[in-house]
């Protein structure tokens, strides 16, 4: 089995950002889902998470609220904040400009 | 906006620190819970499902730490573990904390201690508003330095100067206090200020008013005064009625207005004038004294406050060309060609003599920060000691992934705790320090040694870098170790490492040469002193009383003046026990001489020269009384009185320096010489010359005095206002105070008699500073013996604890107990030879730093290095026989078993 393709330092706030974007998540549904989404190329070691959400959250880009899941228990949700969604805007387009440049430079060579 | 909330939540994360570590793991177990959840729902076992979680999720530990992390505040968690760790070793281990902190704080304390007084003396500025707004301002020139102010001249400048936001001027002088009926000469003194004075320097009064302004405008009209906290103290008890009340000040009567704050201590350090009265009373209390109109009288000095805004320059331009304009209108130019101009200085300190403190400073400060280094030397000393006792749990620590830096930190904290302990201490020290530093001096000196925010700031900073001094080495040393042999155990016993004891080696050999030096500085000083103490005087103090007396300030002058001083003669000669009495204007040793021009025949000076001399005015018996010896001619006698012809007695010096090295003292008898400028006072003859004896103090080189009967000259008044009263007895002088106090008051009730003291007592009290720096310094001396001597325990109890074995071995072999009590004393001796023979090198090569303080004795004086040594050695003696004791005791059985 391949070594799943490590993270750029960066990249997984883009990632967190984003998968917060649509609606509040906790930390083990963030993992999930950007599991399921990137088809299970994105393989983010779980724990890795928990300093990069804090680390959003003390720079107020994502906010945490403690709620009850559908299981009944408590569990911290992560949403995104207006200074986040500015963020993930301005990171998006940067990533899109890094990747649009890299594949014309693997194409052409 | 964003800032604040960043801010906000980065607070939450130190002050919440506790919930939000249990709110972290509450979130981790959660998602830990949910992956094992949706791992059971595929099939696996409970085991399988957990350790499945675990593996996709990582190490939990190492990530919350990570996690905690971003929360910021890593740093100050790991200072809070580090203090804390710290603190439960130095628990952990009493005695060696209490003997480096009880090692710190004498070293700090005692710096502190000499620095509040530095800071007193020097440092400080007033305790008034503002003091960096102040300047001195005085008329000077090249050749005569600084002038001081005349009365009308101050006046000039009050009323025309536009630069300035006030302006004052003072003078200090003699004061007869009367308080019901009781009289005494003001301790300190009395000043006279203008009205200016408080207002100026924004001094205001703790209980009743200061003076105002105008209340200095009408000369003689305003009999207030102002009197000092301590005075207040001293002789009303504080109490509140004093205000109000009636004094009598040389026979005046005043009414107290107001009282100073307790930290004021008037314009010059060390002065402390008891009672302020407005300059324009000075007249009055004067005997009428025309000094306020004399524009050429220059006997004021000046502080003035710049008006905000206005530079230095500004205000000297300002004031020169009043000063200009003054010396024209009085008729003064002559003093402008001889380049008299006006000058400004910074004002803070008042009128403190400053620049006469550093050299003193300088020294005192070197000396006992060589303490300060002995005794981190000593602290550096122990840690070493204990990093070797520590080497197994350090080397455990580095085992498991400590890295060497953050060990550093740890260890480099723990020197900070204990310098800490050590600066707390010592700043207590230094608080009891200072208070016998306050007894040491003479009375009454007026001293704020109070710890200010100076002395707090210096305490802190020799204390951080105290820490930095002792704490580093160890630090350095205990982290750098080969892993596999400190896990072993350490250095097993027996087993020497050269290195650490090469280090602790020159470590005690360093102590014992700063306290080689520091112990000959005291030598020579007390050396210095003995021979000053023993010193001839040319006279003889034993059996001599002597007193001092001012008629003038009860209003005595001109003939009626003399008359007194004759009566008084006269009555004390008829007290019983008592041998001989005399009078001179000079006294013995009190530092107050007068000297002037001498006209002698067939001397010329060179070009630009004058022949000066010390003036001494004196009555008969003088010679007899005080035990002078005349070396040729005769004794002034009764009959040389203003009627007589004028005769004079001078100097061996004198006779030799003006009529020849090899004959003078012949050539000089009957010679006539003029005194004063232009031979004011008159021509003398000379009918004696007496031996050489001191002047103003003891360790000056013998003088030219001319000696005359006071009768004789047309003195200026202010050279009759007070008289030193010289009285031989036949029993202990002491004891005879009372009588001729008691006859003296019979002659004149009111006469203020002050300075009544034996001449061994007045010859003793001249040395008190020269007593003060030795006792200091020999303080230091043996503060530095006996850190030293710990250090040197410290070093041969360690070596010998690691020898154990070898001296078990030793014993078993057939040494006897007085070779193992060699072995270890000339380990400790050899260390110390080393120390004190580069110590008396840099001591004897420094020294010349001290030779102006030092008296008949040279800086390689063997009596003070065979003195210091002695000590040396004998202490190191001490320090390596308990070691060596033990050793002794060892049993071979017990040490090799140990092994």
């Amino acid at each position: 089995m391949a070594k799943p393709t490590d993270l750029v330092q960066g990249t997984l706030d883009l990632l967190i950002l984003k998968t917060v974007s649509l609606e509040p998540k906790h930390g083990w549904a963030i993992a999930k889902r950007i599991q399921q989404i990137s088809g299970e190329v994105l393989q983010v070691q779980q724990g890795s998470l928990y300093p990069a959400l804090h680390r959003l959250e003390q720079k107020a880009w994502i906010k945490a609220k403690w709620k009850e899941t559908e299981t009944g228990r408590q569990a911290k949700f992560y949403s995104l904040t207006v200074a986040g969604r500015a963020q993930l805007d301005k990171e998006a387009a940067n990533w899109n400009r890094l990747s649009a440049a890299i594949s014309v430079v693997v194409q052409t060579t | 906006m964003m800032w604040a909330r960043r801010f906000w939540l980065r607070l939450q994360t130190l002050f919440l620190r506790n919930r939000n570590t249990q709110r972290l793991d509450d979130e981790i177990q959660f998602h830990l819970d949910q992956q094992m959840a949706e791992n059971l729902s595929t099939g696996m076992s409970p085991k399988e499902a957990r350790s499945a979680a675990m593996r996709t999720f990582g190490n939990p530990t190492f990530l919350k730490e990570e996690t905690r992390d971003t929360w910021g505040w890593a740093w100050l968690e790991q200072i809070v573990g580090d203090v804390r760790y710290g603190v439960r070793m130095l628990c952990k281990n009493p005695g060696f904390t209490a003997v480096a902190v009880l090692t710190l704080a004498l070293g700090i304390g005692a710096n502190t201690a000499i620095f509040s007084l530095i800071n007193a003396l020097g440092l400080r500025p007033l305790p008034v508003q503002k003091p960096e707004e102040l300047v001195l301002i005085m008329p000077a020139n090249e050749r005569n330095g600084d002038w001081g102010f005349s009365y009308p001249l101050y006046e000039a400048v009050r009323d025309e100067n536009r630069t300035l936001a006030g302006v004052f001027v003072n003078a200090g002088g003699p004061m007869n206090v009367s308080v019901d009926g009781q009289a005494e000469l003001a301790p300190n003194g009395g000043e006279y200020v203008s009205g200016s004075y408080f207002s100026t320097l924004g001094v205001e009064a703790v209980a009743g008013r200061t003076f105002t302004p105008g209340e200095d405008r009408v000369p003689g009209q305003n009999p207030v005064a102002v009197i000092s906290y301590g005075y207040w103290r001293r002789r009303f008890a504080l109490s509140p009625s004093a205000i109000g009340e009636t004094i009598y000040l040389n026979g005046v009567p005043f009414t107290i207005i107001g009282v100073t704050s307790p930290r004021f201590f008037g314009i010059s350090v060390g002065r402390s004038p008891d009672i302020t009265v407005p300059m324009t009373m000075y007249p009055l209390l004067n005997s009428g004294s025309a000094e306020l109109s004399n524009a050429g009288s220059w006997w004021l000095e000046t502080v003035a406050r710049l008006r905000p805004g206005v530079s230095a320059e500004q205000a000297t331009a300002d004031l020169s060309a009043i000063f200009e304009h003054y010396l024209e209108a009085r008729g003064l130019q002559r003093l402008r060609t001889e380049g008299l101009r006006m000058k400004l200085r910074p004002g803070a300190w008042g009128l403190s003599p400053r620049e006469k403190l550093a050299p003193f400073a300088i020294t005192i400060l070197t000396l006992v920060g060589l303490v300060l280094l002995i005794a981190c030397t000593n602290v550096t000393n122990l840690l070493l000691a204990r990093g070797a006792a520590r080497q197994k749990e350090i080397a455990l620590r580095l085992s498991i992934g400590a890295g060497r830096g953050r060990l550093m930190r740890q260890l480099i904290t723990e020197s900070f705790l204990l310098a800490l302990l050590g600066g707390g201490a010592g700043f207590l020290f230094a608080s009891w320090g200072t208070q016998g530093l306050v007894k040491l001096m003479p009375d009454e000196v007026g001293l704020d040694l109070s710890p200010d925010s100076r002395v707090f700031l210096f305490a802190a900073g020799i204390t951080v870098l105290a820490g930095v001094l002792f704490g580093l080495a160890p630090a350095f040393r205990a982290t750098r170790m080969s892993l596999v042999q400190g896990l072993q155990g350490g250095v097993r016993q027996g087993q020497t490492q050269s290195s650490p004891n090469r280090l602790r080696n020159g470590l005690v050999v360093s102590q014992v040469m700063l306290s080689t030096v520091l112990l000959f500085a005291a030598g020579l000083l007390t050396h210095s002193l003995q021979e000053l103490l023993s010193a001839d005087l040319g006279f003889r103090p034993e059996h001599v009383l002597v007193l001092s007396v001012d008629p003038t300030l009860i209003g005595y002058h001109g003939p009626r003046l003399v008359n007194l001083y004759k009566d008084l003669l006269q009555h004390a000669r008829a007290v019983p026990g008592v041998m001989s009495v005399s009078l001179s204007h000079n006294g013995l040793v009190t530092r107050a001489t007068w000297g002037d021009i001498v006209s002698v025949p067939g001397y010329t000076p060179g070009p630009g020269k004058i022949t000066e001399s010390r003036f001494s005015p004196v009555s008969s018996d003088f010679f007899r009384t005080v035990g002078l010896p005349i070396v040729l001619g005769r004794d002034f006698r009764d009959g040389d009185n203003e009627t007589a012809s004028k005769v004079a007695i001078v100097s061996e010096t004198f006779a030799r320096q003006f009529f020849g090295e090899q004959n003078g003292v012949q050539k000089a008898l009957g010679q006539a010489i003029g005194l004063g400028v232009d031979q004011n006072l008159g021509q003398f003859q000379i009918v004696g010359v007496a031996k050489d004896s001191k002047q103003r103090n003891i360790d000056e080189p013998p003088s030219r005095v001319v000696y005359f009967p006071f009768l004789q000259a047309d003195l200026p008044p202010s050279s009759m206002s007070h008289m030193t009263m010289e009285v031989r007895t036949a029993s202990e002088p002491a004891a005879m105070t009372n009588a001729i106090r008691q006859e003296l008051l019979a002659v004149e009730k009111n006469l203020p008699i002050y300075g009544v003291k034996t001449l061994t007592q007045q010859v003793e009290e001249s040395l008190t500073e020269q007593r003060m720096f030795t006792w200091l310094v020999s303080l230091f001396g043996l503060l530095a013996l006996l850190l030293a001597s710990v250090g040197l325990y410290g070093v041969i109890a360690y070596s010998t604890v690691r020898r154990t074995g070898e001296i078990g071995i030793r014993v078993a072999l057939g040494a006897d107990r007085r070779d193992v009590l060699t072995m270890v004393l000339s380990e400790a001796l050899r260390l110390t030879a080393i120390g004190v023979v580069i110590g008396l090198a840099l001591a004897v090569a420094t020294g010349r730093i001290f030779s102006s303080a030092l008296y008949g004795v040279s800086t390689a004086d063997p009596l003070t290095i065979l003195g210091a040594s002695v000590l040396m050695f004998v202490a190191a003696g001490l320090a390596g026989y308990l070691p060596a004791r033990r050793a002794m005791r060892v049993d071979p059985m017990v040490a090799l078993r140990y092994e």
